[in-house]
């Protein structure tokens, strides 16, 4: 055995210390630890990434709920009134009084959200939006009348949300009376649940103008419509959900009823004004108008739409299912014969 | 090429001239201020936002309107196998409504709706127990439609006659100005009639308070006449005789089903209104023979002699006065009915009331052998 | 050119003791180059603005598409392709009117894409001194430029108008529509949750986003849009303005026409010391420490501050016509040739057989107020603002799908992200060369002095039975009747009663189209619950503004209206 010769014997090796010997195999047994500790505890421990069902990455969206917006009416008061004048604020008055008054429902310093029915672009007096006259008088009653704090207009139109708003001079109208418009952006939507209700438990609804808002005021027009015989002021809440709402005219008369109790609102006011009585809910021909003198006021928004059903579409008494399924879930009463006060 | 190992421009700006000319400088300053300007003109703007810009007038859309209604298929209905061809099938059947309800360019819109007691609420839910409380047994709704206008035809059957005069009062229709023709009465409203036949209680309501909806509802009234109506529960002898045989009006009568007189063994009285006079009232009770109603008279006969003092007294009947209140009762059998007069203010205007009751009994009962 | 690696930038001479102070600062704070670095801020700011405000609710005063109406290119090749200057297209006499006083000033005071290219290529570039003289050299490739242009002209003036694909302007604007706007709103939309979540107002950011109040925008094909533009910057890296100098044909224009331009770049020749540092910041590669390359240069006036014996002046008198290389150096050859291709292009193109009026997509849905489809390719430019306007979202920039290469990026409707709004013209008002017309409200739905023309139709609606769910599966629905916005409405309903497989009866309403009334606006199909193939579809058919491409002989009503004596059936006489 001969040995080999030393190569290079002016090199100096420096050998790893123990210190850093001791360093690295505690580096490698803390990291492998740590990826072992997360990859394979069991689901529950702390800090663990396990998740053996693979259930645990699906996004979570806690469901949201809102309040009931109802306000027990004056002892004396009507469940339905019906002002009938000239001019939208005259007939808004008389409604409001004949159900004890806006002051009762609204008071100081409140946050009051009103709920147009925005869903076409068309021109106010077309009866297939709110009358923008109705909505300014009505926020500028709360703003200055009951010295609301905010009044908060929105609506999730079914077409183009700012040109909805814009032609239907809902904006216009808002902006004048002191209002602010709330768009139905993307990410003003969450999941909200609706225990008891039928079919739409869980959908996906405008929640942003509702933070913190202690009162919901709905005004809608009253309109013909193919598939549920008339949209109206149960219907209006409609506008408020997001997600995939065509699928709903599959029974549309369990989900209108469903919307009763989803939305529990202060007050419904259905404008009369320009009644649209055939070609809706879209409408778009003035010869489709009649137009009115009347609009009511209600705590009870099943009688409400059954008296205007009858009297301001004029179909008789062969109301439509919905409102009987709404009085099912007790949302209210279909027979309005004793409960109402008309001013005219 | 690149240096690899940095990421941005790290070199300083130099400049390396000297001379500025002052064509320079004044042009770099003008320049400033164009666009100093130029910016605050651009925003200035704004959005100058309005919707009617880019929108079309309503005096547009009212000129072209053409206001056109297109044809709309009739609905078609389910018919159940087997039933094809027939006539049955052929027409919507007008269900327990006579036939004459149909024509003259208004026909049924959909079937005849049927409930019962278990099913009304789907259809007329709250107000229910009202008719449920007057002996509703089935309500049967029928729409009428002439291609614009429609007509809703609601037939509750109530049981009997007492408990559609029943269900008629509490809806307030006595305080109304009712019509009777033989056996059907009614009230009009503005869009159509409200009234009752036999155990019948109908209302005819248009939808629009148009002369075709009127007349279509004056034609559906005349059918009424023509609803199956058993001897039972039509309307019995005692309404004949205050209608037909004292020629009362509808406002003039009452029925008291039960605690008449305030006495549990008291049921089914009618009353009249004796005209003349605003507290007496006639009173019938009909009884399914004459021994039972021999049984009542004595009870009744005794009941009252406890507050009123007896003035004449006969086999068959008795004129009381009230202790207190110094009216006259009078109370006659006549075979299975039981008459009197109750409030009268003396003996004699008591007598005269009676014996015109007893004659419009005899009289009915002449006309109508069975009672 | 010396190899000599300069570490600092103080040359020699700066020790002679004839060299002047450096200049007070005043002065140098408004020299010309800070001027000009001011005027890019303002156009580029512009040109964000104009994005911005291309939407619905802020399109009132503000002049949006006045950068693009400025644009010579646009102007000169619609020009040339339709034979007309539309609208506003004549405010490119403006720019025309700069480049032959100053040069190819637009390219670095002006154009946001050249803005864009300098910004990105100064901010890392970590070249040294003698490499950035390299990279600044003129290469015989920057003459590709003039050559793109001749093509693009030659096909333009026979009618195939394809300059939008490199125009700066219409890259620009395209580009920040449909790839970089949305890109800006994710994130404020992410801003904004935050700041909901933290309790503060969730409206707060509306102002800064490019489309408020509606759901996330969406294009087609953006991310190659956006690929290619970021590829192209990102190119500045590799040669410093490789989009302008050898690519844009804009540029290549105005270089054509500087070549006339009464200012430009002087070198003094008796005070110059070949230092060769002119070179360093020349953005256009124009030869300043030589014969200056007119149609290149850039009036950048970098080279001016970088000299240190002041040699460099921008005048128009007393100019040395011996330092001066007017032409754009392109040479015979490539000449012929470029001008073969540019023949050739125009019938391969034309002749590709996908969008005749015999074999064309059914897919290919103009946006209202379009002119007939070979008119609109003569005319649109591709700058996709109609597209960023659009407040429903259904114009997308075309695929090779609906329309072949010619239409590439052109706007298209895709009837299953949105529907043409009903009283909506936004799209016809900003189009700057009129491949959409400037329609009205009243143009658009047929009424008032268009009653007898009636409406625009955009295509046709058509029912796919075994999808629609009251025809094929028992189950009522009638969403497409109940949002169709005419009255009397384009889709009517026969009732029917069926006893359902689980013994219910159900009553359908079973739709059915009435094309005679339908305007295509495809709400239907956005609304259908069938929403992967929808079961009511719309098609390009029956779109007015094409007479081959239509559907009906007239509106039934129009035909009962006035039924003439050739149409009465004689009855046959019998005895």
């Amino acid at each position: 055995m001969s040995e080999k010769p030393i190569q290079k014997p002016e090199y100096v090796k420096q050998p790893l210390t123990r210190r850093q010997f001791a360093g690295r195999v505690a580096a490698v047994a803390g990291l492998g630890g740590a990826a072992a500790y997360l990859g394979l505890a069991p689901e529950g421990w702390p800090g663990s990434l396990r998740d053996t069902t693979g259930l645990l990455s699906k996004p979570v969206d806690k469901p949201l709920r809102i309040n009931d917006f109802r306000v027990d009416k004056p002892a004396l008061a009507a469940d339905v009134g019906i002002g009938r004048g000239a001019t939208p604020a005259d007939r808004l008055r008389k409604a409001l009084d004949a159900i004890g008054g806006l002051q009762h429902y609204i008071k100081p310093g409140d946050i009051v959200v009103v709920k147009p029915n925005v869903a076409f672009d068309r021109a106010p007096n077309l009866g297939a939006t709110t009358n923008p006259e109705t909505l300014e008088t009505l926020i500028r009653m709360i703003l200055v009348d009951c010295r609301a704090q905010e009044v908060r207009v929105t609506d999730n139109p079914i077409e183009s949300p700012p040109d909805c708003f814009a032609k239907s001079g809902l904006n216009a109208a808002t902006g004048k009376a002191g209002g602010r418009v709330y768009l139905p952006d993307s990410n003003a939507f969450r999941v909200l649940n609706t225990p008891g209700a039928e079919l739409i438990e869980n959908w996906a609804f405008l929640h942003r103008p509702f933070t913190n808002a202690d009162k919901v005021i709905g005004v809608a027009p009253v309109k013909d419509h193919n598939l549920c015989s008339a949209s109206m002021g149960i219907k209006n809440w409609y506008g408020l959900l997001g997600g995939r709402r065509n699928q709903f005219h599959q029974d549309i008369h369990s989900i209108v009823s469903d919307l009763s109790i989803m939305m529990r609102p202060t007050l419904t006011i259905l404008d009369g004004s320009n009644i649209l009585m055939k070609n809706g809910p879209t409408g778009g021909d003035p010869s489709d108008v009649k137009p009115g003198n009347c609009l009511m006021a209600a705590v009870d928004p099943v009688a409400q739409d059954a008296w205007a059903y009858e009297h301001l579409l004029e179909r008789g008494r062969n109301y439509p299912r919905y409102l009987f399924k709404a009085e099912e879930k007790g949302s209210g009463r279909v027979d309005w014969q004793g409960r109402i006060k008309e001013i005219a | 090429m690149l240096r690899t190992d940095r990421v941005f421009n790290r070199q300083p700006r130099k400049v390396l001239r000297r001379k500025i000319g002052l064509a320079e400088t004044v042009f770099g300053a003008c320049f400033v201020l164009v666009l100093a300007l130029s910016t605050y003109w651009v925003l200035a703007q704004k959005d100058n936002f309005d919707p009617a810009d880019r929108d079309i007038s309503y005096e547009t859309l009212e000129k072209d309107s053409t206001g056109e209604v297109l044809y709309e298929t009739p609905l078609k209905l389910w018919v159940e196998p087997g039933q094809a061809g027939t006539a049955a099938a052929a027409l919507p059947g007008t269900g327990i409504f006579p036939a004459a309800i149909v024509g003259e360019g208004w026909s049924l819109k959909g079937r005849v709706q049927v409930f019962d007691v278990s099913n009304v609420y789907e259809k007329i839910n709250g107000a229910a127990e009202q008719y449920i409380a007057f002996g509703f047994k089935a309500l049967h709704w029928a729409d009428l439609t002439d291609g614009t206008r429609s007509i809703a035809i609601e037939l509750y059957d109530q049981g009997s006659f007492p408990n559609v005069l029943g269900i008629f009062a509490a809806q307030g229709g006595n305080k109304r100005d009712v019509q009777t023709r033989g056996d059907l009465f009614w009230y009009r409203t503005s869009v159509g009639m409200i009234g009752g036949y036999g155990p019948w209680y109908f209302k005819i309501a248009g939808d629009e308070a148009t002369e075709s909806v009127v007349s279509a509802a004056d034609r559906i009234l005349a059918a009424m006449d023509d609803l199956p109506s058993s001897r039972e529960a039509a309307a019995p002898l005692a309404y004949a005789v205050l209608t037909r045989g004292l020629g009362l009006g509808f406002g003039d009568l009452a029925y008291e089903r039960e605690n008449v007189f305030q006495y549990d063994f008291l049921s089914d009285f009618w009353f009249g209104k004796v005209p003349g006079d605003a507290d007496a009232r006639y009173f019938l009770n009909e009884q399914a023979d004459a021994a039972k109603t021999s049984e009542i008279y004595e009870r009744f006969r005794q009941e009252q002699a406890r507050d009123c003092t007896v003035l004449d007294e006969g086999e068959d009947r008795v004129v009381m006065q009230h202790k207190f209140l110094k009216t006259i009762f009078a109370l006659q059998r006549e075979g299975g009915m039981l008459i009197g007069v109750d409030g009268a203010a003396t003996p004699a205007a008591a007598a005269g009331s009676l014996e015109r009751l007893r004659e419009a009994v005899r009289r009915e009962r002449k006309t109508d052998p069975e009672a | 050119m010396s190899d000599v690696q300069l570490l600092n930038i103080e040359p020699a001479g700066s020790r002679n003791p004839g060299r002047l102070p450096p200049p007070p600062k005043a002065k140098k704070l408004l020299r010309i180059t800070n001027a000009r670095i001011l005027s890019q801020i303002f156009f580029f700011a512009m040109f964000v603005l104009a994005i911005w405000a291309t939407w619905t609710t802020r399109l009132g005063g503000y002049p949006v598409s006045r950068i693009l109406e400025m644009d010579p290119l646009v102007s000169v090749a619609t020009a040339l392709a339709t034979g007309h200057v539309y609208r506003f297209l004549g405010w490119g006499i403006l720019v025309l009117g700069l480049t032959l006083l100053f040069g190819r000033v637009f390219c670095n005071w002006i154009c946001p894409y050249g803005t864009l290219h300098q910004f990105v290529g100064w901010l890392f570039n970590t070249r040294s001194t003698s490499e950035r003289w390299k990279s600044n050299a003129y290469r015989p490739i920057y003459t590709l430029k003039y050559l793109i242009l001749a093509v693009l002209l030659i096909m333009a003036s026979l009618g195939a108008l394809q300059i939008g694909l490199l125009d700066p302007i219409c890259l620009m604007y395209r580009t920040f529509s449909t790839a970089f706007a949305p890109a800006a709103d994710m994130v404020t939309v992410a801003l904004e949750d935050r700041l909901a979540a933290a309790g503060a107002d969730g409206v707060l950011l509306d102002a800064v986003k490019f489309a408020p109040g509606v759901n996330p925008r969406v294009f087609v094909g953006s991310f190659w849009i956006g690929a290619f533009l970021t590829t192209l910057v990102g190119m500045n890296l590799i040669i410093p303005r490789f989009f302008c100098r050898v690519l844009c044909p804009l540029g290549a224009m105005l270089g054509a026409i500087a070549r006339f331009s009464v200012f430009r770049i002087d070198r003094d020749v008796h005070k110059c010391t070949d230092c060769n540092l002119c070179l360093t910041r020349c953005e256009g590669a124009a030869d300043p420490q030589g014969k200056v390359r007119l149609s290149e240069c850039f009036s950048c006036m970098n080279c001016i501050d970088d000299c240190p014996e002041d040699a460099l002046r921008f005048a128009a008198v007393g100019l040395d016509t011996r330092q001066v290389v007017p032409g754009m150096s392109v040479g015979r050859r490539r000449a012929v040739f470029t001008a073969m291709a540019g023949l050739l292009a125009y019938p391969f193109i034309k002749n590709h057989g996908v969008n005749t009026d015999e074999n064309y997509s059914p897919a290919l849905i103009r946006p209202p107020g379009s002119v007939e489809e070979s008119d609109f390719l003569a005319k649109c430019i591709k700058c996709d603002q109609c597209i960023k306007v659009c407040p429903t979202n259904v114009l997308q920039p075309a695929t090779f799908e609906e329309g072949g290469f010619e239409s590439l990026w052109t706007p298209v409707m895709n009837f299953n992200i949105g529907h043409c709004q009903l009283k909506c013209t936004l799209c016809s008002e900003v189009c700057p060369t009129g491949a959409i017309r400037r329609i009205t409200v009243e143009e658009k739905l047929g009424k008032g002095d268009y009653a007898a023309a009636g409406p625009i139709v955009l295509g046709t609606a058509f029912f796919d039975l075994g999808r629609c769910l009251p025809h094929s599966m028992e189950i009522p629905c009638v969403v497409c009747e109940e949002v169709c916005p005419v009255s009397p409405k384009a889709i009517q309903t026969k009732d029917e009663e069926v006893r359902n497989v689980f013994g219910e009866i159900v009553l359908l309403n079973k739709p059915f189209m009435v094309p005679d009334l339908c305007i295509g606006c495809g709400i239907c199909q956005v609304e259908c619950p069938v929403t992967d193939s929808p079961a009511v579809y719309v098609t390009s058919v029956g779109e007015s503004r094409s007479l081959d491409r239509r559907l009906l002989l007239a509106p039934r009503q129009k035909r009962a209206e006035a039924p003439s004596e050739l149409m009465q059936i004689r009855p046959l006489n019998r005895t």
